[in-house]
């Protein structure tokens, strides 16, 4: 081990865990367990392996059938071919970066090169000791930095770690999606990568659970696409919206979506023993999540790990999905980036996830909209675990908000066939009609029940209100909430969460478009000239 | 106090007697201590893939320690000096004591003094919770990028600051560049640490060093793990 690391004091352990992926699936493809049994071969191996999944082309693209298969460009094409690793206008015949590659369209030469550079180095037997140059084509966690000098100049590490970076950085056995974000106002794709950081051993079993969740039948449509009729374009094939299966494509939500999939996939594919064992050393664990332009971290709530034991919570990300928010009229805006209502609901619920306490609730509350039922099991969990209320009284209360969410549907119903009586439109809009009252009654219910100032107006006010909107009376199984509440066993804010959150739950079935969205990338040259000046600093 | 002593010439030697010759004693490490570290703030001990985004270790690392304690000693030496000291320590250390001393550097250029007047046993670490915040990276530029990252500047560049193009920048830099600060602010995502209780290092350490630190702590305890905003309470225990 010493002769590969010049700081003498590092220990396997401590490793960063972009280093120690690297090594790890070194490790894991060779069927080794010491570091010193790793060989220049080995290492080679891996490299060659990344360049070979360097690049995807369109292949038997048949003019008619929309669907395109892609595949990977060999290494040998690609060194024989200097044009197809990095010029302008590629994205355009279908030749796409791959994710796994975390590098921009405009900087991916230099990656290739370096990776090039290590594969004839390892070829000479160099030794791995040696210091080496860490920049950014094999680590975006890294920059210049001056470092008690005058200029500023990239950090260094032994070969061995640069070359474990290296691996780390474009292996495609790696989680991986594209994020699409807004730098200097223009759209910008980039490959993400979402790392673990875990002893080697438990990374191991996570590397080999992932590949065995790559490879599997679930995720065969990955180098798919749909052909782009009416523009005559290629779209992105599936893997750049989460190599992983059942990736619900929103990225915000990437890492705890890796996570979900890992308990669906084991429910599926009946490797549930493996999985648990896999997510279980998850809980301690920081997920970093790393690109060109931006490096975080995250982690869950072990609660939410918890939860993705089964497919509950992939099924609960999914719904999420789908919610619109009743302030917000459209998802996406011109520049086919999500609009900021969105993009908060998204971030508040990701918050919510990590820290899972009664603020990040409140929070993830604050944006109004209506849920999936799918998300009921996320409530009924946050309720009874953090804030210890009875599961039958959170079942109670669930039966109250379901009433008040059932009033909501059939007055706006009633209203708006009404007035299309009046109007005697064609029948086409009122679903949208529909939605929208119900959207105002339900708000209109949650302000009576914020406004309240103690648990008997709070009652009171909503069931009123609702009670005159419907003519009915609330249902006998909320009594025992209801009760609670007035005795004050329930905290009046807890139990203005639980009427509001339980009544946003759509109790029937969801109407609205059920198919996954088609999101598509718009592919701008200009991206290929953009600055990094900015990021790289 | 490093630069006052190079520029104007001191003898090394007679630095070496004020300060440091516990340096060049017999590195016997025959004194087994528990060191304990209570955070009083987020620490943050970044030492691998530094730039972008700083990864915290969970715990310290041999340079970190060195680090700690040469503060204490207020051993604040700038690397010139630094080499000298240990190319003349290695000798020395040979012809005494017949031992062949190995002088690591850090991944961020630190040359440490004390590395080898202690050895980490074992590190004891208590229940933690990691998040990223933003942290103030001082760099030093030669191009526009000083410019826009500087908070301040000489009062009388803002009659032309507020009209300059982006083009011109880099120009209006050159020609300025007395005029900026040293180091320009960039922020940068960096990982903490909140400890929930403190760190435990069982050390094996060489005994006059231990009696300096011991005497120096009782002055005061606070030290800095990590980066300078990492403040500790150190206590020292012999087992």
């Amino acid at each position: 081990m010493g002769k590969y690391t010049n700081g003498g004091d590092i220990v396997l352990k401590n490793l960063h865990p972009y280093i120690k992926y690297g090594l790890a699936l070194t490790l894991l493809n060779n069927n080794k367990s010491e570091i010193n049994e790793i060989s220049h071969k080995m290492l080679e191996n891996e490299l060659i392996n990344s360049l070979n999944h360097f690049r995807l082309e369109p292949i038997n693209y048949i003019e008619g059938n929309p669907t395109t298969q892609f595949s990977y460009i060999s290494y040998n094409i690609l060194i024989h071919n200097d044009k197809l690793i990095q010029s302008a206008g590629l994205s355009q015949q279908g030749k796409y970066l791959a994710p796994n590659i975390i590098s921009t369209d405009k900087d991916c030469k230099k990656t290739f090169l370096k990776i090039e550079e290590f594969i004839n180095l390892l070829k000479k037997s160099t030794n791995l000791g040696k210091s080496e140059v860490i920049n950014m084509s094999i680590a975006p966690i890294t920059s210049k930095i001056n470092s008690g000098k005058n200029s500023q100049s990239a950090p260094s590490a032994t070969l061995f770690e640069a070359i474990c970076c290296a691996i780390t950085n474009s292996t495609p056995f790696k989680p991986c999606i594209l994020f699409k974000i807004i730098l200097n106002k223009k759209i910008t794709l980039l490959p993400t990568t979402i790392i673990p950081d875990l002893p080697i051993n438990e990374l191991k079993d996570f590397i080999e659970l992932f590949k065995r969740m790559l490879l599997s039948i679930v995720n065969k449509d990955l180098l798919q696409s749909k052909f782009n009729i009416e523009k005559n374009q290629f779209r992105r094939p599936n893997i750049f919206f989460g190599n992983f299966p059942y990736s619900a494509r929103m990225y915000s939500l990437s890492a705890i979506n890796l996570i979900a999939s890992i308990g669906k996939w084991s429910e599926v594919a009946n490797q549930t023993e493996w999985a648990i064992k896999v997510l279980e050393s998850l809980k301690k664990s920081q997920l970093y999540v790393v690109n060109y332009n931006k490096v975080y971290s995250v982690s869950y709530n072990h609660h939410i790990i918890e939860l993705a034991k089964s497919s509950k919570l992939s099924d609960i990300i999914f719904s999420m999905n789908k919610v619109k928010i009743y302030s917000e009229e459209k998802k996406w805006d011109s520049r086919g980036d999500k609009t900021p209502n969105y993009k908060l609901f998204e971030f508040y619920f990701d918050r919510f996830l990590q820290l899972y306490d009664q603020s990040s609730f409140k929070d993830f509350l604050s944006i109004r909209s209506e849920y999936d039922k799918e998300i009921k099991t996320l409530f009924i969990n946050y309720f009874k675990i953090i804030m210890n209320i009875p599961i039958e009284v959170i079942n109670s209360a669930d039966s109250l908000g379901k009433w008040l969410n059932q009033i909501a549907y059939f007055t706006a119903k009633n209203e708006s066939e009404n007035k299309s009586v009046k109007d005697s439109n064609s029948g086409y809009k009122t679903d949208d009609e529909i939605t929208k009252m119900k959207a105002k009654i339900l708000v209109e219910l949650e302000s009576s029940a914020f406004s309240a100032k103690d648990a008997s107006s709070l009652i009171f006010q909503v069931i009123t209100r609702a009670g005159r909107l419907s003519g009915r009376d609330a249902p006998e199984d909320s009594k025992l909430f209801i009760e609670k509440t007035l005795v004050g066993e329930i905290d009046l804010n807890t139990a203005k969460q639980l009427i509001i959150s339980f009544s946003r739950i759509k109790s029937s079935k969801n109407k609205y478009k059920n198919e996954d969205e088609i999101i598509e990338f718009e592919e701008d040259e200009t991206i290929e000239n953009l600055d990094y000046s900015d990021a790289q600093e | 106090m490093s630069e006052s002593v190079t520029a104007l010439g001191v003898d090394l030697d007679s630095y070496y007697d004020m300060d440091i010759k516990f340096l060049f004693e017999k590195p016997d490490l025959n004194k087994k201590i528990i060191l304990n570290l209570e955070p009083l703030t987020a620490i943050s001990m970044s030492s691998q893939l530094p730039g972008s985004y700083y990864k915290s270790e969970t715990e310290p690392t041999k340079f970190m320690l060195c680090g700690l304690f040469e503060n204490i000693l207020d051993l604040h030496i700038d690397n010139k000096l630094r080499l000298k000291i240990l190319k003349d320590l290695k000798i020395r250390i040979k012809k005494d004591f017949n031992f062949i001393l190995s002088t690591p550097k850090s991944l961020s250029q630190f040359l440490p003094l004390t590395y080898h007047l202690f050895e980490i046993e074992n590190i004891i670490i208590p229940e933690n919770k990691k998040f990223d915040d933003l942290w103030t990276q001082h760099l030093k530029g030669a191009d526009k990028r000083h410019l826009n990252g500087s908070r301040s500047n000489d009062w009388d560049l803002s009659k032309d600051m507020y009209k300059l193009k982006d083009s011109d920048k880099d120009k209006f830099y050159k020609n300025n560049e007395g005029k900026f600060p040293l180091y320009y602010c960039s922020p940068k995502p960096r990982e903490f640490i909140i400890f929930k209780s403190s760190l435990m290092i069982c050390l094996n350490i060489n005994e006059s060093i231990f009696n300096i630190l011991k005497t120096k702590l009782l002055e005061t305890n606070i030290g800095y793990l990590g980066t300078n905003e990492g403040w500790v309470n150190i206590q020292m225990e012999e087992t």
